[in-house]
């Protein structure tokens, strides 16, 4: 979906043989952002080496970590609300230009 | 009302994620209310130029920066930028890692160290340009392309500000770590030490 080529991290080597590399694109692979041949060797990688596969625990625990605290369940009312003022209003999505 | 029925449903689903990042950009509860309701307004009367096929939420959280932007926004904290250069992703793996204790998730760990009011706290004191950054990427998922469009900023400005984001955070809660003398123990007796203050501390900590 996004163009491997723009989020390609220059720095990082395109085959992944050691820790310095891996640490250094540990979190481009958390993000999905290396290209294949990359996303593939760093796997291969961490799948080989326990310092680096405890590194990417660890930063994996950490974003759920943080996915877990900043979650906040909307107000019970507030579904209501906004459909409810879409319903009640004059505009329809396809009688006028955009915002 | 087809269309209005059709953009409900469609929506829905993110109404949540939203309200979410709303709250964490406003950090107040009627604030971040305003701005989903706001933002889910502006959706459906915009809704005719959204293409279908493709993606929706990001257009969506596209819409809520905005008019975040527009509506809330006040002066920008200037982040320090140099206290961040000699910080790196790792900074909490390299200082709080105990990586001797068997048996128990990295996640398990980082709970026993932090509490959600403390992550929270430390979401809360980044600044704004990287807060955004850090929600889209680590909280929801977005891929770099997707930042960029949302916050429409080159692909290069995402990485940066993700990059020095996730380093001042962590800054952030090792400070919270070391407040309460957490970083001077071994880790057997940090987690002792934290199960123990875990009720009042939380509980202090997660007001507002
Ligand atoms: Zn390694």
């Amino acid at each position: 979906m996004s163009n491997q080529q723009d989020a390609f991290p220059p720095e990082i080597p395109v085959t992944i043989t050691d820790c310095t590399a891996a640490f250094a694109g540990l979190s481009h692979y958390l993000d999905g952002a290396l290209a294949p041949p990359q996303q593939a060797s760093m796997k291969a990688h961490i799948d080989s080496c326990p310092p680096c596969l405890d590194a990417f625990q660890f930063q994996t625990g950490f974003r759920s970590m943080l996915q877990n605290g900043v979650k906040d369940d909307p107000p019970a009312g507030l579904r209501d609300r906004v459909f409810g003022q879409i319903l009640n209003d004059p505009f329809t999505p396809d009688s006028g230009p955009g915002f | 009302m087809a269309d209005t029925a059709t953009f409900i449903e469609d929506t829905e689903e993110f109404m949540s994620s939203l309200f979410s990042t709303a709250m964490r950009l406003t950090n107040n509860r009627a604030d971040a209310e305003d701005l989903v309701q706001e933002t889910y307004l502006k959706a459906y009367r915009g809704y005719g130029s959204f293409q279908a096929g493709t993606n929706l939420r990001a257009w969506l959280f596209r819409i809520m920066s905005n008019t975040h932007i527009n509506r809330y926004r006040t002066k920008q904290r200037r982040p320090n930028e140099t206290e961040l250069d000699d910080l790196d992703d790792f900074y909490l793996y390299r200082r709080l890692h105990n990586p001797g204790v068997t048996g128990r998730s990295a996640e398990d760990e980082l709970m026993e160290l932090f509490s959600e009011g403390e992550v929270v706290a430390a979401v809360d004191a980044l600044p704004e340009n990287y807060r955004m950054a850090v929600l889209l990427a680590d909280v929801e998922g977005f891929a770099y392309k997707e930042i960029a469009e949302i916050l429409d900023i080159p692909v290069g400005t995402v990485m940066s500000r993700l990059h020095r984001g996730r380093k001042a955070l962590q800054k952030e809660l090792y400070e919270f770590a070391s407040a309460r003398g957490l970083t001077s123990r071994s880790a057997e007796e940090q987690v002792e030490q934290h199960d123990e203050q875990e009720p009042t501390s939380s509980e202090t900590l997660s007001t507002d």
